[in-house]
C-alpha cells in the first residue's frame, strides 16, 4: 500500500571543459540535456554548439553599479 | 583534466549544491560545472497538500586573472528552481494536466565587457587591478512556497546550480564558484516543510466554546 505522500529525490552532477573542438572533457551527466545549456546559450565558447537551442528569455538584470 | 583547469560539482542527498571551475593555466576555453537536486512529491490522498521549500546558496567567488581588453572573459554563477505539476484530469482519472514554471532564479557575473551584474545575489568587490578583478558573493537563505498539490497529484521540484567561465583571450584565467566544491563537504541543503491545512469551517466544539464565551460576557455585563 502506498504511503499517503511519497517522496523521491535524486541528484545529478556534471562538468564540461572545452578548449577546442578537438580537446574537450566531460564527466557526469550530459550537459546538453539540462536547461543550463540553454541558459548559457549566449556565452558558450565559439564552436561549442552541440545541440540546436531554443531562444531563451534572459533574466532581468539589476542596473549596473558604479565602483 | 586538472592540467587544463578543472570543473567540479557536488550535491549531497540533502540538496546541498556546490559548483566551481578554475582555469589556472590561462588557456582560452570554457569550464562549466552544474548540479541538480530534484524531488518528486506524490500525493496519494484525496486532500490537497502544500509544502514550503527552504534552500541555501553558499557564499561564492568570481575572480578574473590577466590583462583585460574589453572582450576577454565571462564568469557567471547562478541557479534556478523550476517545478512540474501533474494534476489529475478527466472524468475517470488516469490522465494528467501538466504545468511547469520557474519559482526562483539568481546569478552573479563578470560580463565580457568587464561589468558586474547580479540578481538575487549580493556581489562585493574584493580586488580591482589591471591584472585582477575579483568579487565575492554573499550567502543567501531562501524560502519558497511550492504550488499546491491537488488530490492524487504530483509535484517535482528541480533545483539547478552552475558555475561557468568562458575565456576568449590567452593568458587569462580565473576561478568561479558557489560554495567550495573541492572540500566534498556539503552545506545546509534544502528542506520540505508541509504546511498545515487550515479548515475554513470551525469545528462544532469551537462553536460551543465561542457561544459559551459570548454568553458569559453578556451575563457579566448584566451583573455589573
Amino acid at each position: 500500500m502506498a504511503a499517503p505522500i511519497d517522496f523521491t529525490t535524486g541528484i545529478i552532477t556534471g562538468t564540461y571543459v572545452f578548449h577546442s573542438n578537438a580537446l574537450q572533457f566531460k564527466d557526469g551527466a550530459e550537459i546538453a540535456r539540462f536547461p543550463i545549456w540553454d541558459f548559457l546559450a549566449d556565452s558558450r565558447p565559439y564552436g561549442a554548439q552541440l545541440v540546436q537551442t531554443v531562444p531563451v528569455t534572459r533574466t532581468s538584470r539589476l542596473p549596473r553599479f558604479r565602483e | 583534466m586538472r592540467q587544463l583547469g578543472f570543473a567540479s560539482a557536488v550535491s549531497t542527498g540533502k540538496g546541498a549544491l556546490e559548483v566551481g571551475a578554475e582555469n589556472g593555466l590561462r588557456f582560452p576555453g570554457a569550464h562549466i560545472a552544474f548540479s541538480r537536486y530534484y524531488t518528486t512529491i506524490k500525493n496519494n490522498t484525496d486532500q490537497e497538500v502544500e509544502f514550503d521549500f527552504p534552500f541555501v546558496i553558499e557564499p561564492g567567488e568570481l575572480t578574473l586573472l590577466g590583462v583585460r581588453d574589453g572582450d576577454t572573459a565571462h564568469l557567471r554563477v547562478g541557479g534556478f528552481i523550476d517545478f512540474r505539476l501533474l494534476s489529475p484530469a478527466g472524468p475517470f482519472g488516469g490522465t494528467y494536466d501538466e504545468s511547469t514554471g520557474r519559482l526562483f532564479d539568481y546569478f552573479a557575473e563578470i560580463d565580457f565587457d568587464d561589468s558586474p551584474n547580479a540578481a538575487n545575489l549580493l556581489m562585493v568587490l574584493l580586488v580591482k587591478q589591471s591584472t585582477e578583478r575579483s568579487f565575492a558573493t554573499a550567502g543567501y537563505n531562501g524560502h519558497l512556497s511550492l504550488p499546491t498539490i491537488p488530490a492524487f497529484g504530483e509535484l517535482t521540484v528541480y533545483y539547478d546550480m552552475y558555475a561557468h567561465m568562458n575565456v576568449l583571450d590567452s593568458e587569462v584565467g580565473g576561478k568561479v564558484r558557489l560554495g567550495d566544491p573541492t572540500d566534498l563537504i556539503g552545506g545546509t541543503g534544502v528542506g520540505l516543510i508541509q504546511r498545515q491545512a487550515l479548515s475554513d469551517t470551525p469545528e462544532p466544539g469551537t462553536l460551543v466554546l465561542f457561544a459559551a464565551g459570548i454568553t458569559g460576557i453578556l451575563a457579566f455585563r448584566r451583573l455589573t
